[in-house]
C-alpha cells in the first residue's frame, strides 16, 4: 500500500509534474512534425538529460514517451503520415475520417483511447509487472521467432490489397535488417564490403525515409499541392458516444499491454493485431474498415498506448527492451547508473515509482493537451504543401542525422524514401518492411538459438514445436497465412455469402 | 495475336514483378550458398546464411503467388486500377535536388545548404512570392539550426 501512496504523492510534487509536463509538450510537438519521431526525441534526451538529476530525467522521458506515442496520431490523421511505426494503423481510418472533415472527432476518439490505453498500460505494470515477467521469461526463442513471424504475417494481411504483395514486403524488409556484422558469430554479412553498412540498417532513417521523404515524393508526384488537407471543423462529440467504445477497448488494451511486454513486438504489432481484431468482432460496421471507421482508431490507439507500459515491464525487470524506444530508455537508465534487471523494483523502489508516476502525470496531460492543443496543431501542419514539403524532408534529413550523426543515414534515409514511393507506386505496403526491419535481427537470432537448442535434443520436431505456447503461436501463423492465399480467401467470402443469403 | 498475348503477359505488373523477386530468391540463395561454403565453414545451425536461405525460399514461392495473380488477371481481362498521372518531372526535380543538396552539405554545412534547397524547392514547387521565399528559407534554416544545433546539442549535417 505503501508503493500505492508514493506513487500518488509524486502528482503533489510540482517540480516533477513540471518536469513531465515539458517532456510532454516536447513529445506533443515531436509526434506531430512528420519527420521527427518519439524514438528520435528520446535519443536527443539521451545527451540533453546526461547531467540532470535522475528523478527529472525519468519525468521528461515519460512525458515524451507517453504524449509522443499518441501525437504520432495526429500527423497520422491530418496529413496521413504518422509520427512513429505504431501509428500507422490510425492512418487507415484517421485520414479517410480526416479527408470528409471529421479530423477533429478523430483526433478526439484518439485522445480519449489514447489517455485509456496509457492509464491502462501503467495499472498493469504496476500490479502485475512480475507474473508477466515471468511468463515471458519462459518463451523459448522459437516462440519469439513465431510470434514475430505471425507479427509479420498480420501486417502483410492487413496493410496490402494483396497478401502476397504484403509478405514480399516484410521479406525485403528482413532481407536488409540482415546487413550488419552478424549478432551471433560476429562476421560480416551482405556488406559487399561497404564500410558504412557493418553496423546494419538504422532503424530511424529508414523510418524517416519510408514516411517522410516517401510521402513527399508522392504527394509531388501526384500534383495535389493545392489540395487543403483536413480541415479543422470543431463538431460535438457526445461523452455517452464517445464511451460507447470503452468496453471493446479493454480489450484492445489487454492486446496492447501483452504484446508491449513482448520483447521485440512493440506498438506496431500490438496496434495492427488489436486493429485486426476489431475488424473480426464488428460483423457490419456502418462505415467500412478503412474509410474512416471511428473504431479502427480506438483499436489502434488504445493498443499501441497500452503498449508503453507493456514495453516497460521487460525493460525495467528483465533489462530487456519491449521496442526501439525502451530500448534507448534502458540507455539513459544506464547512463545514469541505474540496473534494470530481476532486482530494480526491490533496489530502487523510489524510481520504480517515480517511472509508474511520470506515465501516469503524462496520460493526464495526453488528456489536456490532446483535446486542447492537439486541434490546435493542425494550424501548423495544414499550411500549403508547396511550403510543407521542403520543411518536411529538412527535417527529414535533421532526423536521419541526429541518431548517428552520420551523413550516410542521410543517403540512406533518401534510399528508402525513394524506394518507398517506387512501391507505393506498384501497391507494395511500407509498414510490413518496417517491422520487419525492427524484428529481423530478433528473428534471425532466435530462429538460429532455436535450432541449434533443438539440434540436441532426440526429437527435433518436438523439441521445436512441442510446447502448448510454441503450438497456440504456431497455429495462429498458419491461420494467418492459409486464410490470406487467395484460393482459401475466394472459398471462405463465397462461404460467407451463401450463409448470409441462407 | 499470339504477339498481344505475349505483349499483355509481358506489361502485366504482377508478372513482372514476380520475374524480378524470383531473380532475387536465385540471387539470394546462391549469395548465401557460396559465403556459407566460402567464408562462414560453419555448421547449418550456426550459420548467418541460413535465415536469409529461409528468406529466399519464401520470396521464391511468393514470386509463384505474383505470378498467379497476374496469369489470372490476364485470363479474367482484369485491368489494374487507373490511377493519377505522375508528374515524373517533379519527382526526378525533387530526388535530384535532394541529391545535390546532400552533396553540399559536406562542403557549405547545413545553414546555407539548407537556405539554398529550399529556395530551389520553393520555386519548383509553385511559389512565386519572392519575399515569402526568402524569408521562410532564411528564418526555416535559422530556426531548425537554433532549436536543434544551439538549444538542443543536436549535431547537425
Amino acid at each position: 500500500m505503501s508503493g500505492f501512496y508514493n506513487v500518488i504523492s509524486y502528482f503533489g510534487d510540482f517540480h516533477f509534474v513540471w518536469m513531465v509536463f515539458i517532456g510532454a509538450v516536447a513529445g506533443l510537438f515531436v509526434g506531430a512534425i512528420p519527420g521527427l519521431s518519439v524514438s528520435m526525441a528520446t535519443a536527443l534526451l539521451v545527451s540533453i538529460t546526461y547531467s540532470w538529476a535522475t528523478g527529472d530525467a525519468i519525468a521528461t522521458i515519460m512525458g515524451v514517451y507517453t504524449v509522443g506515442v499518441f501525437s504520432g496520431a495526429i500527423s497520422a490523421i491530418l496529413i496521413n503520415i504518422p509520427g512513429a511505426p505504431s501509428s500507422v494503423v490510425t492512418t487507415l481510418d484517421g485520414f479517410p475520417l480526416a479527408n470528409r472533415g471529421e479530423a477533429y472527432k478523430a483526433l478526439k476518439y484518439a485522445t480519449v483511447y489514447s489517455f485509456i490505453g496509457t492509464v491502462f498500460g501503467f495499472v498493469v505494470l504496476w500490479l502485475a509487472a512480475k507474473p508477466i515477467s515471468d511468463i515471458a521469461l519462459k518463451f523459448t526463442p522459437m516462440d519469439y521467432f513465431l510470434i514475430a513471424l505471425f507479427g509479420l504475417a498480420a501486417v502483410g494481411s492487413l496493410t496490402a490489397k494483396s497478401f502476397s504483395k504484403g509478405l514480399i514486403s516484410a521479406m525485403i524488409g528482413l532481407i536488409l535488417s540482415m546487413i550488419g556484422i552478424d549478432s551471433v558469430m560476429g562476421t560480416p554479412r551482405m556488406t559487399f564490403g561497404i564500410y558504412d553498412l557493418q553496423a546494419g540498417i538504422n532503424i530511424v532513417p529508414a523510418l524517416v525515409g519510408l514516411f517522410g521523404f516517401n510521402e513527399v515524393l508522392s504527394v509531388i508526384s501526384d500534383g495535389y499541392l493545392d489540395a487543403e488537407v483536413s480541415k479543422m471543423v470543431r463538431s460535438v462529440v457526445k461523452i455517452k458516444d464517445m464511451l460507447k467504445y470503452f468496453a471493446r477497448s479493454m480489450y484492445y488494451a489487454v492486446i496492447g499491454t501483452l504484446v508491449g511486454a513482448l520483447p521485440g513486438a512493440g506498438g506496431p504489432v500490438a496496434a495492427f493485431l488489436a486493429y485486426g481484431e476489431a475488424k473480426r468482432i464488428v460483423k457490419k460496421p456502418d462505415v467500412p474498415f478503412g474509410e474512416g471507421q471511428v473504431e479502427g482508431i480506438v483499436a489502434s490507439e488504445t493498443a499501441n498506448n497500452a503498449c508503453i507500459g507493456g514495453a516497460l515491464i521487460p525493460m525495467l525487470t528483465l533489462a530487456v527492451p519491449g521496442d526501439a524506444v525502451t530500448a534507448i530508455i534502458l540507455s539513459v537508465f544506464y547512463i545514469h547508473g541505474l540496473q534494470p534487471g530481476p532486482m530494480f523494483i526491490k533496489t530502487s523502489p523510489d524510481l520504480f515509482n517515480a517511472v509508474l508516476a511520470g506515465g501516469l502525470i503524462g496520460s493526464v496531460f495526453i488528456l489536456l493537451l490532446g483535446l486542447l492543443l492537439g486541434p490546435r496543431i493542425s494550424r501548423i501542419i495544414s499550411i500549403p504543401k508547396r511550403i510543407l514539403l521542403p520543411i518536411v524532408t529538412v527535417l527529414c534529413v535533421i532526423g536521419a542525422f541526429a541518431c548517428n550523426n552520420r551523413m550516410f543515414d542521410v543517403g540512406l534515409m533518401f534510399f528508402f524514401g525513394i524506394a518507398g514511393y517506387f512501391m507505393r507506386r506498384r501497391d507494395y505496403p511500407v509498414a510490413p518492411m518496417i517491422l520487419a526491419l525492427v524484428l529481423g535481427a530478433m528473428m534471425d537470432n532466435n530462429f538460429r538459438r532455436a535450432i541449434s537448442l533443438a539440434s540436441t535434443e532426440d526429437n527435433m520436431i518436438m523439441a521445436l514445436f512441442g510446447r502448448p505456447i510454441t503450438l497456440v503461436l504456431m497455429v495462429f501463423t498458419i491461420i494467418t497465412v492459409v486464410s490470406n492465399i487467395p484460393a482459401v480467401k475466394c472459398y471462405l467470402d463465397s462461404r460467407g455469402s451463401k450463409k448470409n443469403a441462407v | 495475336m499470339e504477339d498481344n498475348i505475349k505483349k499483355g503477359y509481358l506489361q502485366n505488373k504482377n508478372i513482372q514483378d514476380a520475374v524480378l523477386f524470383f531473380i532475387l530468391a536465385i540471387t539470394l540463395i546462391i549469395y548465401s550458398l557460396v559465403n556459407h561454403y566460402s567464408t562462414a565453414k560453419l555448421e547449418w545451425k550456426l550459420s548467418p546464411y541460413l535465415f536469409p536461405i529461409l528468406i529466399a525460399v519464401f520470396i521464391g514461392a511468393l514470386s509463384f503467388s505474383l505470378l498467379a495473380d497476374g496469369i489470372r488477371q490476364i485470363k479474367l481481362n482484369e485491368k489494374s486500377e487507373k490511377k493519377a498521372a505522375i508528374h515524373w518531372k517533379g519527382v526526378l526535380f525533387t530526388i535530384g535536388i535532394s541529391v545535390v543538396y546532400y552533396g553540399t552539405m559536406k562542403f557549405l554545412t547545413f545553414v546555407p545548404s539548407t537556405i539554398l534547397f529550399l529556395v530551389a524547392m520553393f520555386l519548383h514547387l509553385g511559389e512565386r512570392r519572392i519575399w515569402l521565399i526568402a524569408l521562410i528559407s532564411v528564418v526555416c534554416s535559422f530556426s531548425i539550426y537554433i532549436i536543434f544545433g544551439v538549444m538542443l546539442h543536436v549535431m547537425l549535417p
